[in-house]
């Protein structure tokens, strides 16, 4: 076990995970001393049925308090302010979100107005602004995922301003952690490789970054096991209540892990790509994955070598000399990326060049990656990435990426 | 001899007691100049180094960050005011609120800086250190803190307070760092 | 603690979390801050969380002295004070409890931090029950109990002794027990100067408490993926820094890295309850005056293997843990459960070496009587002890009497 010379651990969330954890929510919220919770959610997760579902599970012991169903992405300001204001006018007493990290993000920002009573969400931004316990919230995520359910932060959207405005206290934890696989049985089967994948980068980040602690590790290696035998399993067979469970628990875990880990250079990057050009998180992280650990190679090559048993099995563990371990995790999480390619017919990219939006239109042109190198100097992830790395050595990894030749260490990149 | 041998015995205490906060007067004093040495420094390096004014010239006119000790202990405040100058604002600073404000969770955790025990990133992935405000003008801060780590410190610290030591011509780090002592002392 | 389902789905292959069940609730609510100068962060939580008049609870002993120097040094420049109640008795009783309560309500405290030694510990966690569901009465509560309110923030400074439950929702006072997920400590701050070496045997029992809980949490029937991480990083970390810390001249570090394998541990546990290993070991202590950690550290093997011949749990994955991962991945499956035991009976014997057979490695070593048995088994049995019959309990201790090998296949 390494230990570092100081580090924190904290996961104050209570998750509750299985094939009937939904009907479980009306206990739970006794237990919190709660009756009429306000469920928030979006319109994908409303027209995909799941919300019928959640309404369904919570029976007759609980009177819905209001239902929420349009929140956009990013958590927006003014949806937030107006969220509050419904939970204040229908007296709710607790928060239920259903859905992914923009629906989850806008319930913790909702609970901060509420629980504080007031109308200035601002004023609690930044850390250390919350110091008592926020009204109950439950978070059933309904993808595997970005793990929002157990970390303690929370962006907010200010599009006056054009600001994204960051909320980090231990008390934004949710309560509960609902982990059902009916949540994420009928994803697509790209956005299941997406989000699968988003789950990969925080589980590696945070085992390989320098902010790793034992409890961190031990989720991450988990996670990432998990995502190893059931993702393409999962691609293959989209009814696979089993997969969709593991996936899910691997999300949470990956959560828990880079929440009190951290990440680095994969999310400096892919925040800006995603930033800059508006390309899918999960995309980025999937793509720039491989290039990244091979940047950082040089200084955690030993940390990446010991992923290669969760990441590949014990088959490939076993035949690869100890010497070649890194190289190979770098190579399994490229041909993962070629797999979920083939599996998701050409939806999930293997490279930058290869997001395209809707119409079809290339998302991340190359003329954008200067840009982007010079954003991603911005991202506190940054500090957590085991080797520095400057504008050139930001778009030195972008173009690799972008193009899809081999990845190199930071060494060779000079 | 018995006497001399004769233990003193202990002022009997209440088991339930109060304990006040005392103060570390040493190391208060120790930070303090540190602290307002590298404002200085800060100061001079925006007019002498050349990466140092480009990180300021992104940042808002009106822009002030703190890096100060929790509660209320020594700290050194910077604005760049409209004109563009980036000056050190001492403790008075603190009367407007700052953009960006980094906070040392405790005194022992700014000595472990401040003596070089631990580095800014160190200190950062240990938990010691909250930075409130827009987290991509904190990193220019930490960036701009680097730097002038660099000029202020022999190598031999200097890389063990920074995670990748710059690979500068022997000229520009010589003269950068006496320009900057030189008007780190005189204040201007 | 809620029941669980234990629908326990097979997997078409194996995996480091290889029976993945579909029913699970985990909640482990402690924030650890681990490490050089952590007690100089107990000013920064407390102001966090809204403390302003804190009370530390100590015993009048080596670590509680210790615990309050530190805490005064911690304290300076924080503009805090805190307020100190350094009599707690070893063993609490009711008066105790009660006298305590009164103090902490009449002087308007709004948190506790507690040295993790002794009854202390379970103390706090008692009177933060009382307070918050304005009671003076302990012995209304049975069961799992669910506090209307949050109570006040506790946090515990670890030491390198303890009953391995600071950081559970367990308290025993009295003779009675308490168990709340609510009453986990807020923060578990993990110290390198509160660390004061003990002898071998008693470092050694310490860390038996803390794998045998480790273990339980693996082999339980609603054995769930989070709690299982804990507990692996706690036996990991037993099983690679337990024996270098016999020798004197060892650095605080590898003791450091053992209190945190404690600290896991009882997060994990704190979701369990506890199993028929456990429980046997606990009523060997009992009815032969050992030390918990004693009892377990002798029977665990023969526990485990006994546990595997009656119900074909494959412990699998408990190779990862207690070998490297080239041995791990090395092993074929089917043989992976046999060689984690084999390897916990290694462990055994490298502690015995490295102590110079200070441990004791059977029953008979402790003096023990075969005599005994039927009033060990009989307490266990009557403690509600799941999965083993009486026969399954002769066998645990015969073997465990003598280091007969018990074999996973009879």
């Amino acid at each position: 076990m390494h230990l570092p010379g100081y580090y924190e651990f904290d996961c104050r969330v209570k998750i509750v995970s299985g094939r009937q954890a939904l009907e479980k929510i009306p206990d739970l919220l006794y237990a919190l001393h709660a009756k009429a919770p306000l469920i928030i959610t979006d319109q994908g997760v409303a027209g995909a049925g799941l919300l019928d579902t959640v309404i369904e599970a919570l029976g007759n012991n609980i009177v819905t308090g209001a239902v929420v169903d349009d929140i956009p992405p990013d958590a927006p300001l003014p949806v937030v302010q107006k969220t509050a204001g419904i939970y204040r006018e229908k007296g709710c007493d607790a928060l239920i979100a259903v859905g992914g990290g923009s629906v989850i993000d806008t319930a913790k920002a909702v609970n901060i107005l509420v629980s504080e009573e007031s109308d200035n969400l601002k004023q609690f931004s930044g850390a250390g602004a919350l110091t008592s316990p926020l009204n109950p919230l439950i978070a059933i995520p309904t993808t595997a995922g970005t793990g929002s359910e157990v970390t303690l932060v929370a962006v907010v959207k200010d599009p006056e301003n054009h600001i994204k405005i960051p909320f980090v206290s231990p008390f934004l934890q949710p309560d509960i952690a609902i982990i059902d696989p009916r949540m994420t049985l009928t994803l697509p089967a790209w956005i299941t490789a997406a989000t699968a994948m988003d789950a990969l980068t925080h589980a590696v980040e945070a085992y390989t970054c320098l902010a790793r602690n034992p409890i961190s590790n031990a989720h991450a290696l988990a996670a990432i096991d998990l995502i190893h035998y059931h993702l393409l399993q999962v691609i293959r067979h989209p009814g696979d209540e089993v997969g969709r469970l593991a996936l899910a628990n691997a999300a949470t875990l990956a959560g828990m892990a880079f929440s009190n880990a951290m990440v680095g250079m994969v999310h400096s990057l892919g925040h800006s790509v995603g930033g800059v050009c508006g390309a899918a998180h999960g995309a980025c992280m999937a793509i720039l994955l491989p290039y990244s650990l091979a940047y950082n190679q040089h200084k955690n090559g030993h940390l990446i070598a010991e992923l290669l048993l969760p990441l590949a099995g014990e088959d490939i563990f076993i035949v690869t000399p100890k010497h070649q371990r890194t190289q190979a995790v770098i190579e399994n999480i490229k041909i993962l990326n070629e797999n979920l390619h083939d599996l998701t017919n050409g939806r999930h990219a293997r490279y930058l060049k290869e997001i395209f939006d809707v119409d079809g239109n290339r998302l991340v042109p190359k003329e954008k990656l200067p840009e982007i190198a010079k954003v991603s100097l911005g991202d506190a992830s940054r500090h957590y990435n085991p080797e520095e790395f400057d504008e050139l050595d930001a778009m030195r990894v972008l173009e690799a990426a972008w193009e899809g030749s081999a990845p190199a260490s930071c060494s060779l990149l000079a | 001899m018995h006497l001399l041998l004769k233990k003193k015995k202990k002022p009997s205490r209440e088991p339930y007691r109060e304990i006040s906060s005392g103060s570390k007067p040493l190391k208060r004093i120790y930070l303090s100049i540190i602290l307002w040495f590298m404002g200085r420094a800060i100061q001079a390096a925006a007019r002498v180094d050349k990466t140092v004014k480009a990180e300021f010239d992104a940042l808002p006119d009106g822009f002030t960050f703190s890096l100060g000790v929790f509660p209320d202990g020594p700290c050194m405040v910077l604005g760049k005011n409209i004109r563009g100058r980036v000056k050190s604002l001492g403790r008075r600073g603190l009367e407007q609120p700052v953009d960006v404000r980094i906070t040392i969770k405790n005194i022992e955790a700014a000595i472990l800086l401040f003596t070089f025990q631990e580095s800014t990133a160190i200190s950062t992935i240990r938990d010691r250190l909250v930075v409130d405000g827009d987290l991509s003008q904190a990193c220019a801060v930490i960036r701009i803190l680097d730097i002038v780590e660099v000029y202020l410190m022999p190598k031999i610290i200097a890389r063990m307070a920074v995670k990748r030591y710059p690979t500068w011509p022997m000229t520009r780090k010589m003269i950068g760092r006496i320009r900057i002592y030189f008007r780190a002392v005189l204040g201007y | 603690m809620d029941t669980k389902e234990t629908n326990i789905i097979q997997h078409r292959q194996p995996g480091i979390v290889e029976n993945l069940p579909y029913n699970y609730e985990f909640h482990s609510p402690v924030k650890i801050c681990s490490g050089k100068k952590a007690m100089e962060h107990i000013p920064f939580e407390l102001a966090a969380m809204n403390v302003t008049r804190p009370l530390v609870l100590a015993s009048d002993s080596l670590i509680g002295r210790r615990a309050i120097k530190l805490l005064t040094n911690a304290f300076k420049e924080s503009e805090m004070s805190f307020y100190v109640c350094d009599d707690v008795p070893d063993n609490a009783d009711a008066e105790t409890v009660r006298r305590l309560t009164t103090l902490y309500l009449e002087k308007n405290h709004d948190a506790i931090i507690v040295a993790g030694d002794g009854a202390a510990v379970d103390i706090a966690k008692v009177i933060r029950l009382m307070v918050a569901e304005k009671t003076d009465d302990p012995e209304q509560f049975e069961g799992e109990i669910k506090l209307t309110r949050a109570p006040a923030p506790l946090i515990t400074l670890q030491t390198f002794d303890g009953s391995g439950l600071e950081a559970s929702g367990w308290a025993t006072v009295c003779n009675q027990t308490f168990f709340s997920a609510q009453l986990a400590p807020q923060i578990c701050v993990i110290d390198p100067r509160m660390i004061i070496p003990m002898d071998i045997k008693t470092t050694w029992a310490r860390a038996m408490v803390s794998l045998s809980q480790a273990v339980e949490v693996y082999m339980a029937a609603d054995r769930n993926p989070v709690a299982i991480n804990y507990a692996f990083t706690a036996i990991q970390s037993i099983r690679k820094n337990l024996a270098p810390v016999f020798s004197k001249w060892v650095s605080n570090k590898k003791r450091l890295a053992l209190i945190n394998a404690y600290t896991a541990a009882a997060c994990a546990f704190s979701n369990n309850q506890p199993g028929p290993c456990f429980l046997l070991g606990k009523a060997t202590a009992k009815i032969g005056h050992l030390n918990l950690g004693t009892a377990m550290g002798i029977i665990l093997p023969y526990a485990m293997t006994q546990y595997m011949r009656k119900t074909n749990c494959d412990l699998a994955d408990l190779l990862r843990p207690l070998s490297s991962g080239d041995d791990y991945a090395g092993t074929t499956s089917s043989l992976r459960g046999k060689k984690a035991i084999r390897c916990l009976y290694d462990l055994q014997w490298t502690w015995h070496q490295a102590s110079r057979r200070k441990i004791p490695l059977t029953l008979k070593d402790v003096a023990v009587g075969r005599y005994l048995f039927p009033d060990i088994i009989e307490t266990a049995l009557k403690n509600g002890l799941p999965v083993f019959d009486k026969s399954d309990c002769e066998t645990v201790l015969e073997h465990a009497w003598e280091a007969k090998p018990l074999n996973v296949t009879s």
